[in-house]
């Protein structure tokens, strides 16, 4: 079909002329589920048992195939890497190089193993937003986020209750050396709330917040450019918001793989300050 | 004083007209965003600085400058996330 046919068929769509209304965010987000493990289901929900959605289906598949990438690459390893080990030492190389050895020091080789898997698990994650077919960034669902939140709020916990005591831990946090003494009154709440409360929250905020911007911004832009086509104010107007989209979904595969790699290296300056005694 | 008083009723019944509730939920981000922008923006200029004034130190200034933004965009995340509070 040529464009003068397709813009033929757009002037005559059942859209022209009715005033446009945008979707609501909702709509960009929740998914009806496509089964129920367990139950029937009943609108956005289940009746019984677990929703089982699109999100859902794409986020399973995508962590097997990036499990089973890394077992395949290193099921065999040599002394000088080919194929899929090459491809493998190169992402794990980063990861080593620039996060976890300048934060951690030489506790980085322990913790590079949970360190990659945490930045690739969450690169492909937010990649997913950009994939034709898919389109949806598996980490704007805010349970993703909050588990990843969770889990490394009480991995920086345990490591510091472990390596300076109960006291000591909640002491370091609370009571800095060097700080005039009624200071303490005020600085102490302040620290608490800031190690353990605000912590865990921002690292989920912050990777669910850009990744919710992004979709949006994308959604609209391309759902524009549909309208543009089809509302008729001008032949070829739909270009300017597919320009756009086209930028903006550059600019989203670089906010993946920023958010990527700024969660990880949090998480491993959260370990390494709960490592060490504070001074 | 009648014209005064003419004023004060005219900017009473502007004020009960006007819903302030969008605004406010409008003006939550942006203004939670100024200074966390502000502030981000000087500890990246000044870990740049560091770096360029003594390669050496980027193992020591990195990880402080990474733990200093997460402290400053945390309080930019609390106005996203207020406004999704606010109903």
């Amino acid at each position: 079909m040529n464009l003068a046919a397709l813009f033929a068929a757009a002037e005559t769509a059942e859209t022209v002329g009715k005033p446009f209304h945008t979707p609501e965010a909702g709509h960009l987000f929740n998914f009806e589920p496509l089964f129920c493990i367990g139950g029937e289901v009943d609108g956005f929900s289940c009746t019984a048992g677990l929703p089982v959605t699109y999100p859902t289906i794409i986020m399973f598949t995508i962590t097997a195939l990036l499990g089973l990438f890394f077992w395949r690459a290193f099921a065999k390893p040599r002394l000088v890497p080919t194929g899929a080990q090459n491809v493998a030492e190169v992402g794990i190389e980063f990861v080593r190089t620039q996060i976890a050895q300048p934060v951690l020091g030489p506790l980085g080789a322990a913790w590079t193993p949970f360190l990659t898997t945490m930045f690739f698990w969450v690169l492909f994650m937010n990649v997913m937003g950009i994939i034709p077919g898919v389109q949806f960034p598996i980490t704007s669902r805010m349970a993703y986020p909050a588990l990843l939140a969770g889990i490394v709020w009480l991995i920086y916990n345990f490591i510091g209750i472990k390596n300076q005591g109960f006291f000591g831990y909640f002491g370091g946090i609370m009571f800095p050396p060097g700080v005039p003494k009624p200071i303490y009154l005020l600085l102490a709440p302040i620290e608490f709330i800031s190690t353990i409360l605000v912590r865990p929250l921002t690292l989920a905020v912050r990777l669910f917040a850009n990744m919710v911007a992004g979709h949006l911004i994308l959604a609209v832009l391309f759902i524009g450019t549909a309208v543009f086509f089809a509302s008729g104010i001008g032949k070829a107007t739909f270009v300017l918001p597919l320009a756009f989209a086209t930028i903006m979904t550059g600019f989203e595969i670089f906010v993946a793989a920023m958010q990527a790699f700024i969660i990880t290296i949090l998480t491993a300056v959260y370990i390494q300050g709960a490592q060490e005694a504070h001074h | 004083m009648q014209v005064l008083a003419a004023m004060v009723l005219l900017a009473q019944e502007a004020a009960n007209a006007i819903d302030f509730a969008p605004i406010g939920k409008g003006l939550v981000y942006g203004l939670a965003a100024i200074g966390p922008g502000i502030g981000i923006g000087i500890i990246f200029g000044k870990a740049i600085e560091a770096v360029a004034r003594q390669p050496e130190a980027q193992g020591l200034v990195q990880p402080l400058m990474f733990l200093g933004f997460a402290l400053a965009e945390a309080l930019a995340l609390f106005g996203f996330v207020l406004f999704f509070i606010l109903s």
